[in-house]
């Protein structure tokens, strides 16, 4: 036993022997590595990234808010976790962040509750906790994939991403509190610049999950994710996502603050908004609806020639991923894609399916049917057909009203890749739907025109 | 038995089933933080302003980022496309955060008297053709004006 371990220690060591002069006598190796030898002389605090990649978020720029936006590299990533400095970032602060010190960090719970309360970052770092892995995604994220200029999948659907957030659920926050007796919503509000507020229905504020997150992938959030604490309400799309967060208010009413009401809305065909302004008919969207789109082969890539590749890509919705169909003929046929462990509800789902590509022009698409039976629309389907927020949590705030507030179905519409003969791969958008463009997409961005910058980084 | 009764009457006593962490807010401090506005107009203060007023303190505070009479600024135009469904809630973001700045990032800053917030909301509902010139704008009024839904898109 000693002398077989001896031997072997003795041939790693003239293998290591023979690395080192592996450069002097290469062909007798095939193909050669020439690799960089980095000394290490100090403790690596944290990993080193090779000079070989460069995988890094880039901005959507717009006339009055240059850096308000930073999109997630989709094509560069694998498996579900988005890496947390490539999260993608949607400010309403005109380029300004806050990077708040965390002793003089203060939560405080006010309104409708027994107790009003304040806590440090200490405080909530030693309440009972919550984690789970779950996507932010930007409302508007898939409506550029009909800008001018749009060509990668970064630039089209780079506003969603999948941490493992982890804080104090408001539950426990309001539990603390004491709610009293006929209160209905939270309100949550932050210390940025723009004062952004949403409001919470009260089931969903107790559902358990939805929290104050202090850190994201294990380690403290990321300045520009609200540091030190922001909201994650699973399932709901970005807006209600309050970074910097300093207060939640109990009320029995909700409050139509300004980010309530303001470029978030959703139009139903008949161009009715979501908010209305008679008390009975307040319509608000909570949910993201059944999304997925295709990450490789994606536009700006060039496949080779002809031959297999694995189609991949996300899928996620308001609840769980339950089934995701990939066509590579412009949605005459379909085929069930595998679903790769996790599947998690709120969280991406990556889906992967073989294809032999035949070197033939084709379109590439992916759609999504979530738990509820929703399935993800194509353009056309948009424009007469809206989904409906029928989650418990709607219909006990709404009644009856909740099966017409529609969910954010505009941008969720299927994504079309188009790979030509000789595999280079573009966002046709355009193209195939020169009026189709779904009809509220022209409400986001009304400060003016937008274009994509080329990548400055 | 005994166990559920034991079980039954801690659930009854444990409406706030909190851990005993954080630190209770006084009475003021309370106060100073139920700024919040809600549609009803419930919580306005006391105040008043009209568009007349306002239009004059717009000038001096606000048309550096939003524009003469609330267009082609360098930030969100106010004419057009107020987009939102209830005066009360123009109130209670010229009050949160206008005009917003440097100075008050971090802070609920509360730049604007009362009676500036209801002469520069009167001004933004004047500019899009909501209400008069010289209607009053104070606690009882501002929670009966209404946004017609075509102002509202």
């Amino acid at each position: 036993m000693d002398t077989k371990q001896g031997s072997r220690r003795r041939f790693l060591k003239s293998s290591a022997a023979l690395g080192l002069t592996a450069g002097l006598t290469q062909k007798s190796f095939g193909q050669a590595l020439h690799p960089d030898v980095i000394s290490v002389t100090e403790t690596r605090a944290r990993g080193l990234l090779s000079k070989y990649e460069d995988s890094h978020r880039v901005r959507f720029r717009s006339s009055n808010n240059p850096n308000a936006t930073a999109l997630t590299p989709l094509q560069d990533l694998n498996g579900i976790i988005t890496p947390s400095e490539l999260h993608f970032v949607v400010d309403h602060e005109n380029g300004v962040l806050l990077d708040i010190n965390p002793e003089e960090y203060r939560l405080q719970i006010t309104g409708m509750v027994d107790n009003p309360i304040e806590f440090t970052l200490d405080d909530l770092k030693r309440m009972p906790s919550t984690s789970g892995i779950y996507a932010l995604t930007c409302g508007s994220n898939g409506s550029d994939a009909f800008r001018e200029g749009a060509k990668t999948v970064q630039q089209t659907h780079g506003r969603t991403s999948t941490s493992e957030w982890s804080g104090v659920s408001f539950k426990t926050l309001l539990e603390e509190a004491g709610v009293q007796k006929g209160a209905k919503w939270v309100i949550a509000m932050a210390a940025d610049p723009s004062n952004h507020v949403a409001s919470f229905p009260m089931e969903k504020a107790m559902d358990g999950i939805t929290m104050a997150a202090y850190a994201q992938n294990g380690e403290s959030i990321r300045i520009d994710q609200g540091y030190p604490a922001r909201v994650v309400a699973p399932g709901y799309t970005g807006r209600w996502l309050v970074k910097w967060l300093t207060q939640l208010y109990v009320t029995d009413d909700t409050y139509v603050t300004r980010q309530d009401g303001m470029n978030m809305e959703d139009r139903m065909p008949d161009g009715r908004g979501f908010l209305m302004a008679t008390d009975k008919t307040r319509y608000f969207r909570f949910e993201s609806t059944a999304r997925s789109v295709i990450t490789f082969p994606s536009g700006g890539q060039k496949l080779p020639g002809p031959g297999f590749y694995e189609i991949r890509g996300l899928a996620w919705t308001g609840g769980t991923v339950k089934r995701v169909e990939v066509s590579t003929d412009g949605g005459e046929t379909w085929q069930d894609a595998k679903l790769q462990d996790p599947i998690l509800a709120y969280a991406h789902t990556r889906f992967r399916m073989d294809w032999k590509w035949d070197g033939k022009e084709c379109i590439i698409q992916s759609r999504c049917t979530d738990e509820k039976g929703y399935v993800q629309p194509t353009v056309d389907e948009v424009q007469t057909t809206w989904g409906v927020d029928s989650s418990a949590e709607c219909f006990k705030v709404m009644g009856e009203l909740c099966n017409q507030v529609p969910r954010d179905t505009h941008n969720s519409f299927i994504m079309s890749w188009k790979i030509a003969a000789n595999g280079e791969i573009t966002n046709p958008m355009r193209e195939l739907y020169p009026n189709g463009r779904p009809a509220s997409l022209g409400h986001y961005y009304s400060g003016g025109h937008a274009f994509f910058e080329e990548d400055d980084h | 038995m005994a166990v559920m009764l034991l079980m039954v009457s801690y659930s009854a006593l444990s409406q706030t089933p909190g851990q005993g962490i954080g630190r209770t807010l006084s009475e003021d401090e309370v106060n100073a933080l139920m700024y919040t506005v809600g549609p009803k107009g419930a919580e306005l203060p006391e105040g008043q302003g009209t568009a007349k007023e306002g239009a004059v303190l717009y000038t001096q505070t606000c048309i550096f980022c939003h524009g003469p009479g609330g267009l082609n600024g360098p930030q969100n135009a106010l004419k057009g496309s107020p987009r939102l469904p209830f005066a009360t809630s123009i109130w209670d973001y010229i009050h949160r955060a206008m005009p917003r700045s440097l100075d008050n990032v971090g802070v609920q800053a509360m730049q604007l008297s009362n009676d500036e917030t209801y002469a520069l909301t009167a001004y933004i509902l004047y500019i899009n053709g909501i209400v008069e010139e010289n209607e009053v704008m104070d606690a009882n009024s501002l929670p009966e004006v209404k946004i017609p839904i075509e102002k509202i898109r």
